[in-house]
């Protein structure tokens, strides 16, 4: 299964919390939506902790993009 | 090669004033047009100074205080003008110069002119069309950027994303971004990030500079790079005035590269502060609805159908009391009854082995005793099971239709409703009472705390 995007999983999160909020959801209705939101948070939470600092240049070698590391000098 | 005798010979200074007189009577006054540039007003003496070109050449100017003075509009570079002057030499510098005595505004200049023929065309073909615009991830992990690897662009760019955000997948792919050949060169790095699967967002731009500096974000190529690329694209040029068409055609315009770092990706903070108020939200709510679902059960419970198995069982109980009651004064009777002929008997035979008597007589109350609890005992199974089928009966009635939701109620040994885990422990029996019957159960396990 494709893996769920951030952009989405914010999106469902928004929507779970309007549905709790309305109060409309039987119990089982509220767990789930309750579980699924948990899940979500989690989801979002790994996502932005797993992301890892790169920073890389492209170069051009016999026609293939190659990327490597790229550091500013400072000046 | 030697001067002839007799041939004057002139100081620098002296074939520089001949040079300026004959120029000066020459072109004593001309008309010249072309278009403004490095346009620069010296703020101390007030006069401004500026470069006249066409395609091919340029001409130095001059512009003196009381002349700018008299000037209605502001003058900008990139502006085709009329100047009316005369020509002279700067003799320090030995450089030819128009002394402008009158400017006039000629329509837009030629750079403006091309930049306002290619945003009309794009425009016209739909090109900045907002149903093309593409959305900005909200967190992008690979972000690419199109800008010179040694300018100031890419350094803002990257500290400030780094800054906001320190784990971040930042690639750079290096373009010249001005001069010729620039703008061909920004419209292939970008088909090149369009090769790659997993980029979210790209960056093009470059720090601030002259009209001429920008212009590669004006060329139609760089335009139609844009237009097509699929991955969503910022464009980030220049200074904060500074509007090129790489900014209409691109998904978003950030007014400078610094920004484009601000708009690309949220700090660290900020998606905390919004995953922990989802967090918050939720809790609350579900709290709120779990609340409600709480109040429902208790309205339940105090409703009639629901506390009437109790209050028959406390109704059936008053009765037996009462049974009891007029029982034991019967009895009581009874007692004394016997107790009188007991005393009579035992007043009669008191010489003869009363002890015997006496015991006879306690057994035979003790057997009364036994047959009145066992009497008792029988009425109340009796009623009991009477009560059973009145409340099955009561039970298929239609008030459990709310059960139906998919609710039950679960009851102890004692019939009292269980509202929480703390009323339990393991291997206790419960009862649960559903839309459609009873089922008993068993407690295996008791987490108290709703969680995933």
């Amino acid at each position: 299964m494709a893996e769920i995007k951030f952009e989405k999983a914010v999106e469902r999160l928004e929507k779970i919390v309007d549905e709790l909020e309305s109060g409309s959801l039987d119990l089982d209705e509220s767990l789930k939506a309750y579980e699924e939101g948990v899940k979500l948070i989690k989801l979002c939470s790994k996502k932005l902790n797993e992301a890892e600092k790169k920073i890389e240049i492209l170069t051009k070698e016999e026609g293939k993009l190659t990327s490597k590391p790229f550091s500013i000098e400072e000046e | 090669m030697k001067p002839v005798d007799g041939v004057k010979i002139f100081s620098v200074s002296e074939i520089s004033a001949r040079i300026n007189g004959i120029l000066k009577d020459t072109f004593a006054s001309v008309w010249v047009e072309g278009e403004i540039s490095n346009y620069k007003r010296h703020p101390a003496s007030g006069h401004s100074y500026l470069t006249l070109k066409d395609e091919k050449s340029q001409l130095s100017a001059i512009m003196f205080r009381n002349v700018g003075e008299k000037v209605k509009f502001d003058i900008e570079d990139g502006q085709k003008v009329l100047c009316f002057g005369s020509i002279g030499v700067y003799q320090p510098q030995g450089k030819y110069q128009i002394y402008i005595e009158n400017i006039e505004p000629q329509g837009l200049g030629a750079l403006q002119l091309a930049f306002e023929q290619l945003k009309a065309k794009l425009e016209k073909e739909g090109l900045f069309e907002e149903k093309y615009k593409k959305q900005i991830p909200i967190f992008p992990k690979k972000i690419g950027i199109v800008t010179s690897s040694s300018g100031a662009a890419i350094k803002d760019i990257i500290s400030n994303i780094n800054k906001r955000f320190s784990r971040i997948h930042l690639i750079v792919n290096p373009v010249r971004v001005q001069g010729k050949g620039s703008a061909e060169e920004i419209a292939q790095a970008i088909e090149e990030f369009n090769t790659f699967d997993d980029i979210d967002v790209l960056i093009v731009g470059r720090g601030g500079g002259s009209l001429e500096d920008l212009w590669a974000f004006n060329e139609e190529i760089v335009a139609r790079a844009i237009f097509n690329s699929k991955i969503p694209i910022i464009s980030a040029v220049g200074h904060e005035k500074d509007y090129l068409i790489s900014d209409f055609v691109a998904d978003l315009r950030a007014a400078t590269p610094t920004k484009a770092a601000e708009v690309v990706i949220g700090s660290e903070k900020e998606f905390n502060v919004t995953l922990i108020n989802y967090s918050k939200r939720m809790q609350a709510a579900f709290k709120d609805s779990l609340n409600n679902l709480e109040k429902l059960f208790l309205r339940l419970s105090h409703s009639r159908f629901f506390k009437d198995p109790r209050e028959l069982v406390y109704q059936r109980q008053q009765e037996l009391d009462e049974a009891v009651v007029s029982l034991s004064r019967s009895f009581k009777h009874y007692l004394s009854l016997k107790q009188e002929r007991l005393k009579r008997y035992t007043d009669l035979i008191t010489a003869k082995r009363p002890e015997v008597i006496l015991r006879d007589y306690k057994r035979r109350l003790f057997d009364l005793y036994r047959i009145f609890e066992k009497s008792i005992m029988q009425y109340i199974d009796i009623k009991g099971r009477d009560l059973a089928a009145v409340t099955s009966q009561m039970e298929a009635l239609s008030p459990l239709a709310v059960l139906s939701r998919g609710y039950g109620m679960s009851f102890d040994k004692d019939k009292k409703i269980i509202k929480s885990t703390k009323d339990l422990k393991k291997d206790d029996e419960i009862e649960t009472l559903l839309k459609d019957g009873r089922i008993k159960s068993i407690i295996k396990k008791i987490d108290s705390e709703i969680k995933k």
